[in-house]
């Protein structure tokens, strides 16, 4: 087996799931363990994992008590869950997927996508994908949340957003983030009323994406947002 | 690599060429797993790579059982020639008995009288003359099976000789290290009183005769037996132990790993060689030997290689129960190294240990019928316990004791250690009445097959970490285990075992909904030892695998020793709530024995005559037998018909003609559908007359191999087949089972 991210070969270790599944396409156990999974212990609302630094209260992390005096996004509740920490090998990660074009790491993480979204996303009606600008678009030559939509169940994805052209978002500081205005339009009113969605993503850093697009969809009638995104900032 | 997807090529194909009844379903199962392998793989070179295999554990499998059926001593051959002395020899009485190679590694027990010989020892060549005579060979439905053990080894017979002449020792090392590992346990021995040598010998160098029989069978009712023997985790624990060690002092790697390598035979050799052994060594040795090649294998293959080269040099292997309990143990352990992966080392210890409970399960109650309520506990205590204390210091005192000649250091070592594990075997025999023996019986081996997968899935689940998905499996898991120790109690249908007890008669007899369960006999050797061998290695088992563990009339039909000699032996081992006699004048002294057992246990006592009924569910035993002031010893045999359904059965015991007669003229026979041939189908019983008047449909006959009063008579067989009666007999077809349902009679035989 080669490994996806650092290319080496590599033994996979035969366990009782894998003892009849063909090799897949996998991080060799070096690269494995440089990952950070994030505990039990989170942010009721981000998905952050505890830690004193972040939270006055056990239970919700003082980035998302900021979050609930802002002024624009008081009517909106965010559910978030992240499987990893966005430490510096989870950047590298990041960085040679999604801005040297990799696109074949992301299967690095199929089974625990797939694992998290059977066992809490089940029931939603639809994984909403982050639209790209069409520069972005043209740049990158795929869209990071469609892939992971696409390991999710590519039959309920659905792209209702656009978004106009801004600047890169990991360009901006924390507070002109949160204080941007919301880039997303959305395009098919109708299809989310009374639904379920699923709102994916990469990474959760400050939360202003998911704030944005969960706001227009609220606007847009939906009955339940909750939202994912692999590595949380 | 990804080699050991060929395991189950090889064992599929040994079970084509070993059990040949199920030749179908074994070569569609090959098929499919061929096809299955193509479409997971897309690569046809594993197909190539398997049906290579298949052939050639085919080939090796039939080569084997043709060499032994070949050689197979069926009548005395005389024998002279040259041997190798290849087990201790042992005195019992006046005889010597030890087991002799032949030049073609194929091997004979041998039995000469202690004048006729010098003091013998291991690995010697000797030159012998005498008789080889066949060895009794039984083969029931369940326990331990005679002949399977002895095509294992390769026995084809026992010689009697009165002529020895002893020739050079062997070169070899195998049988100088072997002689060493001789010299070490009678070293021992001399100190066998101390409970703790006992224990060492058993641990280190896989010896048991020095522990005490009550010790063992304590051992072996709790489901611990494994104990008490090396096993190949502590081989493991030694060679890691010595590594670390070796590492410690300085040595490199490198020459730690090629000394460790050479050591593996070593081990292999002065523990005793069990299934477990070979296995544990084997493997670390082919595991040492891909790190010096520097060649990368997945743990799992080494195994499944290993696995592979043993079977092909043994096949029949895969039938020892020690082997595929090894084999499966290892082979959990490593599949769950996911959650045996923490750091939290006594987690760790506790989830292997239960793993390899949970997966061995399947093979035991396939086995041995029974589980020990208690075993559970007593393994996650006492595993721990002897790998990390009590191997370790008996690897220190075995090495430590020679070196320290005084005898008061022996009394420090051995005194305190001997007075804590007597009072852990006294804990343990107190326990007993504490435990539950949980009983499977024997239904189908697609039960068995259907448990196994739960159990996997319970793996698979709790590794994917899908809780609801697992804690179902595990339910359904425990449902079907409970189905499958009440299936017996829902069954309405007869079953009526013949055992193979050799020259002899012990038929079991189960009614409706286990309601009943009817003994006739017992069988029976001369020899103690025999006897004991006999209940334990066949009627327990046999009582087992029906989910019985208790016995509600144990009938004897007359006091001759193959039908009543194991009386004694059963009454110690099972709980029997009637005894049934006949009604006679005189008892021999085995019935009195008996008589005086049955009276201090508190086990009721009938003499039955000819107006006794006993009530079954859905049926009724008539007792028919004959008495008058004339008849005696066989003739006065309790003689019955069972009734069930719309079938009748008629028992003999050993009724000879005139106790035929008496029945002809006392009694009017309704139409039998199966007779109990009388005496083993001797001349003087089964009359014509008395054939005529019955009209069997069937006839079974319990007679041994071989025997020495050449039963059945021809002339006896030419009766029934004028009277067109179908004759089963168990020296052909070993242990027969009738089983009755309302509308019919299926004949099932242990041997095909």
């Amino acid at each position: 087996m080669i490994c996806l991210y650092c290319l080496k070969n590599y033994n996979m270790e035969v366990t009782w799931t894998t003892i009849f599944k063909p090799g897949r396409k996998g991080l060799c156990s070096e690269c494995c363990s440089n990952l950070e999974p994030i505990r039990e212990e989170t942010c009721e609302k981000c998905g952050r994992e505890y830690d004193e630094q972040w939270f006055d209260n056990k239970h919700i992390c003082t980035d998302c008590v900021a979050w609930e005096n802002h002024p624009n996004y008081k009517e909106v509740k965010i559910k978030n869950t992240s499987i990893y920490k966005y430490n510096n090998f989870a950047k590298e990660f990041v960085a040679k997927w999604k801005y040297r074009g990799d696109y074949e790491l992301i299967y690095a993480f199929s089974d625990e996508i797939k694992k998290t979204y059977k066992s809490k996303y089940k029931k939603v009606d639809y994984i909403i994908t982050i639209p790209l600008s069409t520069e972005r678009s043209y740049e990158r030559g795929f869209n990071q949340s469609e892939a992971i939509a696409k390991i999710m169940d590519q039959k309920k994805t659905l792209k209702v957003l656009k978004k106009n052209e801004t600047n890169k978002q990991s360009k901006k500081k924390k507070l002109e983030r949160i204080h941007s205005e919301n880039p997303f339009i959305m395009t098919g009113v109708k299809s989310t009323i009374d639904k379920k969605v699923l709102i994916v993503d990469d990474i959760y850093t400050t939360g202003t994406t998911m704030y944005q697009i969960s706001k227009i969809l609220y606007e847009a009638g939906a009955s339940e947002i909750s939202t994912f995104a692999l590595f949380r900032g | 690599m990804r080699f050991y997807i060929c395991a189950p090529t090889t064992i599929l194909s040994i079970l084509l060429a070993i059990k040949p009844e199920t030749r179908g379903a074994i070569i569609a199962l090959l098929f499919f797993y061929n096809i299955f392998l193509l479409l997971l793989y897309e690569r046809i070179f594993f197909v190539v790579l398997n049906v290579l295999l298949s052939i050639v554990f085919i080939t090796s499998s039939v080569y084997h059982l043709d060499k032994f059926h070949e050689h197979y001593v069926k009548s005395d051959v005389k024998f002279i020639g040259k041997m190798l002395v290849d087990s201790k020899p042992k005195l019992i009485d006046d005889n010597v008995f030890f087991v002799g190679k032949l030049e073609n590694k194929l091997k004979v027990n041998v039995r000469v009288k202690k004048c006729y010989c010098e003091e013998l020892s291991y690995g010697e060549y000797i030159y012998t003359e005498g008789v080889i005579k066949p060895i009794s060979s039984t083969k029931n439905f369940a326990g331990f099976s005679n002949e399977t053990y002895l095509i294992d080894n390769h026995f084809i017979g026992s010689l009697v000789t009165n002529k020895i002449t002893k020739l050079e020792h062997s070169k070899s090392y195998f049988y100088k290290l072997n002689a060493f590992r001789n010299r070490l346990i009678e070293l021992y021995s001399s100190y066998s009183d101390h409970i703790t040598v006992g224990f060492m010998l058993a641990l280190v160098v896989g010896d048991r005769d020095t522990l005490s029989d009550e010790i063992q069978i304590l051992f072996q009712k709790f489901g611990l037996v494994h104990l008490i023997a090396i096993s190949g985790m502590q081989v493991h624990i030694l060679t890691f132990g010595l590594y670390k060690l070796f590492i410690r002092c300085g040595i490199t790697k490198e020459r730690t790993q090629v000394f460790l390598l050479i050591l593996q035979p070593i081990i292999c050799i002065l523990t005793g060689m069990s299934s477990s052994v070979i296995r544990s060594t084997f493997t670390t040795g082919l595991y040492l030997f891909t790190k010096i090649s520097k060649l990368k294998f997945l743990n799992i293959d080494i195994l499944a290689i290993s696995f592979v080269i043993l079977l092909l040099f043994e096949p029949l292997n895969l039938l020892d129960i020690g082997f595929q309990l090894s084999y499966v143990n290892s082979l959990a352990l490593l599949l769950s190294i996911k959650f045996l992966n923490g750091k939290d080392y006594f987690k760790t210890i506790f989830n292997s240990s239960i793993i390899c409970q949970l997966v061995s399960f399947p093979i035991l109650i396939n086995n041995f019928n029974g589980f020990s309520l208690l075993s559970i506990p007593l393994n996650l205590i006492c595993i721990p316990l002897i790998n990390i204390l009590i191997f370790p210091i008996s690897l220190f005192l075995i090495v430590c004791l020679p070196i320290v000649s005084n005898y008061y250091s022996y009394k420090i070592l051995l005194v305190p250690s001997d007075n804590i594990l007597k009072k852990l075997m006294s804990i343990l025999s107190n326990l007993d009445k504490y435990n539950i023996e949980l009983l499977f019986p024997t239904i189908n081996l697609m039960l068995i097959i259907i448990e196994t997968m739960l159990i996997v899935l319970i793996f698979y689940y709790f590794e994917q970490g899908e809780k609801l998905k697992y804690k179902i499996v595990s339910y359904l898991t425990i449902i079907v285990l409970f189905g499958h120790i009440f299936q017996p109690y829902l069954d309405s249908k007869y079953s009526i075992t013949m055992l193979d007890v050799g020259q002899g008669d012990c038929i079991l007899i189960k009614t409706s909904y286990n309601r009943e369960t009817i003994v006739v006999d017992t069988g029976g050797n001369f020899l103690a030892k025999n006897s004991k061998f006999m209940v334990n290695s066949i009627i327990i088992p046999t009582l087992k695998s029906h989910g019985v563990s208790q016995i509600d009339y144990l009938i004897i039909t007359h006091g001759d020793f193959d039908h009543a000699g194991n009386v004694n032996e059963v009454l110690k081992q099972v709980k029997v709530k009637n005894i049934l006699f006949g009604l006679k004048k005189s008892l021999t002294s085995l019935e009195k024995g008996v008589i005086n057992f049955a009276k201090q246990n508190k086990i009721k006592i009938h003499s039955i005559n000819q107006l006794h009924k006993l009530k079954l569910a859905n049926g009724l035993i008539e007792f028919l037998t004959p008495y008058s002031d004339t008849l005696e010893g066989n003739s006065s045999s309790i003689t019955f018909i069972l009734s069930c359904y719309n079938y009748k059965f008629l028992f003999t015991g050993d009724l000879e003609n005139e106790g035929e007669e008496w029945l002809l003229k006392n009694y009017n026979f309704p139409e039998i559908d199966v007779l109990k041939v009388s005496h083993h189908g001797s001349k003087g019983a089964t009359s014509d007359k008395f054939l005529q008047e019955i009209r069997p449909k069937l006839s079974l006959i319990s007679v041994g191999k071989n025997n020495l009063y050449k039963h059945p008579h021809k002339e006896v067989l030419r009766r029934l087949e004028s009277i067109n009666s179908n004759v089963y007999r168990t020296d052909l077809s070993g242990a027969i089972k009738l089983v009755i349902s309302e509308k019919s009679v299926t004949i099932l035989t242990a041997r095909p």
